[in-house]
């Protein structure tokens, strides 16, 4: 898939709401579920608190990064798919 | 007529005039993902199924992994799994397994023939 392809794709995700571009934009209120935007920092639903951390900041922490290039990666890569770094066994990137 | 119970997304009732609507969240963020029109029934278990079955579960995706109920934002529609079980991947300038570089529109990597994108998930 070409660059331009692969960038219309990921456009096209984040207008429906899928994708790492969607969960940069949310953070979840853990007092009432309510979805708001990132830049908040209070609940509109609630008023409780925000956490400093969106969805995609929780999603990184739950998989293992690229040290040199910070794409998330799965379990299995030995190698980073988009910057070629060979990573180490079981590394997850520390939050 | 219920005769076992059926899983549905994690959820909470709430009391309305016209009887309970049911909240549903997604399972991986925890975001509110519904909330249902208010349903009365018999009993709760039987109200539960109406909300979830002719309401609730249309904004679902449930993963194919873990079976979770996840909303749109957290579910890996490439593979039909939740984000947490299959992240998202990018089309692939190197391979995961030998890092030798992939050309573009290769599906497998022509040195150890490990598939491009996503693995063993796609069969």
């Amino acid at each position: 898939m070409s660059e331009k392809l692969e960038k219309i794709r990921l456009e096209n995700m984040k207008q429906y709401g899928f994708g790492v571009e969607a969960m940069k934009q949310i953070k979840v209120c853990a007092e009432c579920g309510n979805s708001s935007s990132a830049n908040q920092q209070f609940c509109t639903e609630c008023g409780h608190r925000l956490p400093e951390k969106t969805l995609y900041d929780t999603y990184k922490e739950r998989h293992k990064c690229c040290p040199a290039c910070d794409t998330v990666v799965t379990d299995e890569s030995d190698y980073c798919q988009q910057c070629g770094a060979k990573l180490e066994n079981n590394k997850l990137k520390t939050g | 007529m219920i005769h076992r119970k059926k899983r549905t997304a994690r959820y909470k009732i709430i009391a309305d005039s016209d009887g309970n609507r049911y909240r549903f969240f997604c399972e991986a963020s925890g975001a509110v993902v519904c909330t249902t029109k208010p349903v009365r029934a018999d009993t709760q278990e039987k109200e539960l199924f109406i909300a979830w079955e002719q309401e609730g579960k249309t904004y679902f995706n449930r993963c194919g992994k873990c079976g979770r109920y996840v909303c749109d934002t957290m579910y890996n529609a490439d593979v039909c799994e939740c984000v947490d079980c299959a992240p998202w991947e990018k089309t692939p300038h190197y391979c995961k397994k030998c890092g030798r570089a992939i050309p573009d529109g290769n599906t497998f990597c022509g040195e150890c023939g490990k598939r491009a994108m996503y693995g063993e998930v796609w069969a």
